[in-house]
């Protein structure tokens, strides 16, 4: 049961890196086989040198952050994004939905679509879609959303999980009022279900909870792919009979 | 990556632009360690290869053979560019860059506006055309020019409608180095008046900058390195004004003031050039800072001003850092944003400085900084992981506050004062094309500007009653 991640604008690229990496090293964990098994099959695939690649489209309107992302993943050692699973412009959109979702969006529809296909193919089984994304900026919000309306049209039976992380209440962008909203409104129709992590909240868990006291991104990205993890791992049910097949999503 | 080009314009915008590109390179070479043409370096220097009698331009990620920038100089006397072409800077400019002629605009905004820009448009689009050609995907134009003399104000806002004709989607950011009270030039105020209708309708984006703030900024920077107390002493090139290190050895009388404003440019770029957890685009400038598109007048403030060099003295707090970028010591003009109305405010930082770190400083300086009723969290942040030359984190703030108004309003007293009697009026009515209707027009938009910030200002405390198509239904 394969979970294809589509990861977008800059801070969908960041949370989804961060991600990936925590899934993978809480399988490594000398845990029972069959729950890394199934954990590493769900999100990577093993490729002909037998490395494990991840199961992700990293998708932005300027390249620095995709660039980072994939050299953090090789860095890693342990598993790393595919060669040609990105796609990325040159100029950003400038925290501007409509730039994403009226422009950079219906512009590059069918790479972005031929890049999540290959991905789908390449599973057995597929459980569905999680887009990663934020609501404050230009891509993550506007390209996520008219991405998410392109793969409920390409995939009407599969399900998609959208993940959305909040901005702080004290402005990370001017316009994130807007671009929230904005997104809101398209998303309630096309998902199948939201999650949402507020900075805010996941900011006070950093301090108050695990005392960290210079909090940095990096921080606030690896507790929320703790908790995700945590709802996507494979888990073992009342009537599962042994097997980690449920569909997470 | 995006490029940018920049455009310098008469003799203010070219010794600030010349001091822009020494510093930039010393930025670049301070980064990049392996002298490999990175993307960064592409936004804002071309790599050719000299032998190469047509100068293609090299691909990223080959070695540097030789940068040219990406620059426009124009200037209507060859006094500035030839200096600039007899440094060590004049490998960086080809001639297809170069716009000059002998005579200049005897400080008259007609004559650059009017006589030199008919004459010259077609070179001057030219020019532009070539330099936007070169570029894979050109972001942004910089502007950079005073408003007090001939050249800088009258062709320099004539060049800003040629780009806003020219190339509408290119952003515009203008940085203009308005005059002090006790300028110089005694015609300046009209030049500037003339030149502000011209900001207000064509440009993006608008930098303002004031000669006596910079004045004030190097005495304080040289008091405090002449102080001689202990542990006072500051790093030679950690000075905001300092251009150690750079290409250009002996430094000249507005060195110190020009290097302010190149680092201004420089810092505002960072986030677009080099990597952070998060980035700030120069799209998002304009898109977060200007509500209304008459009112972008962004107020600009730097800090650090330099970096004490006894290791031993505990280096200023974080938080130092925030106060300072609000008060008005710090600020490129002189105005009092804490009593006047924010209505958007840019928090650039450089360096290592955590997200933590930033929304604390937020919270703590926001209950004393007055925001406009319907943008109460009116804050745009960036976060870029690589420091400038000399420091280990700095910050720019760029706010959209109504303190401006003040500050036109004393152009525009000036310029009535003139104008009143009619003093100086006949060198500008002489040039052809120009009329006296000029004057009136550009005196209207100020005073409708200056009306707009008024209305604004009005709401200072009260909550504003939403427009009645905004009317939620409840």
């Amino acid at each position: 049961m394969s979970v294809v991640t589509v990861q977008l604008g800059q801070c969908g690229n960041q949370v989804g890196q961060q991600l990936l990496h925590s899934l993978l090293c809480d399988a490594q964990d000398g845990q029972r086989k069959e729950l890394c098994t199934a954990s590493r099959e769900r999100f990577f695939h093993q490729d002909t040198h037998g490395e494990l690649v991840a199961r992700a489209v990293l998708i932005d309107m300027e390249p620095k952050v995709i660039n980072q992302s994939i050299s953090r993943a090789a860095r890693s050692g342990m598993w790393r994004y595919g060669e040609t699973s990105h796609f990325s412009q040159k100029q950003g959109s400038g925290n501007n939905w409509a730039n994403g979702f009226c422009v950079h969006g219906p512009a590059h529809r069918e790479v972005v679509e031929e890049l999540v296909r290959r991905e789908v193919e390449r599973c057995d089984r597929l459980s569905g879609l999680l887009a990663m994304m934020s609501v404050a900026g230009g891509t993550g919000s506007g390209v996520g959303t008219y991405v998410t309306q392109c793969l409920r049209d390409v995939y009407p039976k599969s399900f998609i999980l959208n993940h959305l992380t909040w901005p702080y209440g004290t402005g990370e962008v001017i316009v994130q009022n807007y671009n929230s909203v904005l997104t809101l409104a398209h998303l309630y129709q096309l998902s199948d279900a939201i999650l949402v992590h507020e900075n805010d909240t996941v900011h006070q868990i950093c301090s108050q909870l695990l005392n960290i006291k210079h909090i940095s991104f990096a921080d606030v990205n690896s507790v929320i792919a703790h908790q995700l993890g945590s709802v996507l791992q494979p888990a073992l049910t009342a009537d599962s009979q042994g097997a980690y097949s449920r569909n997470p999503l | 990556m995006t490029q940018s080009v920049v455009v310098q314009v008469g003799q203010c915008g070219n010794q600030v632009g010349c001091r822009f590109w020494d510093l930039a390179l010393r930025e670049h070479a301070h980064v990049n360690k392996k002298g490999l043409y990175d993307e960064a370096l592409g936004s804002f220097f071309r790599n050719v290869d000299s032998r190469n009698c047509d100068g293609e331009a090299h691909v990223v990620g080959g070695r540097i053979q030789h940068l040219k920038a990406r620059a426009v100089l124009v200037d209507m006397e060859e006094g500035v560019v030839n200096e600039i072409l007899q440094g060590p800077l004049r490998e960086m400019f080809d001639s297809t860059q170069l716009l000059t002629d002998v005579s200049g605009s005897g400080n008259n905004w007609a004559v650059g506006h009017m006589t030199y820009g008919s004459a010259y448009r077609e070179q001057i689009v030219d020019k532009l055309r070539k330099a936007a050609e070169h570029c894979d995907c050109l972001q942004c134009f910089f502007l950079i020019h005073s408003m007090g003399g001939g050249t800088g104000s009258g062709l320099g806002t004539k060049v800003l409608s040629l780009l806003e004709e020219e190339f509408p989607e290119v952003c515009r950011i203008v940085t203009s180095i308005y005059p002090s009270a006790e300028d110089d030039v005694v015609t300046s105020p009209y030049n500037s008046i003339l030149a502000m209708r011209e900001l207000t309708e064509h440009a993006d984006c608008v930098l303002p900058v004031e000669n006596q703030s910079l004045v004030d900024i190097v005495k304080k920077i040289k008091h405090m390195s002449h102080s001689g107390k202990p542990g006072t002493v500051i790093r030679r090139e950690s000075a905001i004004i300092s251009g150690q290190g750079g290409l250009i050895g002996a430094e000249k009388p507005f060195d110190a003031m020009n290097n302010i404003v190149a680092n201004l440019l420089l810092n505002i770029t960072s986030s677009a050039r080099f990597e952070g957890s998060l980035n700030m685009d120069l799209n998002e400038i304009a898109m977060n800072l200007v509500p209304f598109p008459r009112l972008h007048y962004l107020v600009p403030s730097l800090t650090p001003l330099y970096t004490l060099a006894d290791v031993s003295v505990p280096s200023r707090r974080l938080d130092q850092m925030f106060s300072d970028a609000f008060s008005k010591e710090h600020q490129l003009i002189r105005a009092d944003p804490k009593h006047s109305l924010y209505l958007a405010c840019a928090l650039m930082v450089r360096g290592n400085v955590q997200v933590s770190d930033l929304r604390r400083n937020i919270e703590r300086l926001k209950p004393s900084l007055p925001f406009v009723s319907w943008n109460q969290e009116g804050w745009k942040t960036g976060l870029c992981s690589v420091p400038p030359v000399g420091h280990s984190h700095s910050l720019l703030a760029l706010a959209n506050n109504t303190c401006v108004k003040p500050t036109f309003m004393e152009l525009r007293e000036r310029f009535t004062k003139l104008y009143r009697k009619k003093a100086h009026l006949h060198h500008y009515l002489h040039v052809e094309g120009m009329e006296q209707s000029h004057f009136s027009e550009a005196l209207s938009s100020l005073s409708s500007l200056i009306e707009e910030y008024q209305q604004l200002d009005a709401t200072k405390g009260r909550l504003m009653p939403d427009a009645p198509r905004l009317r939620i239904a409840r």
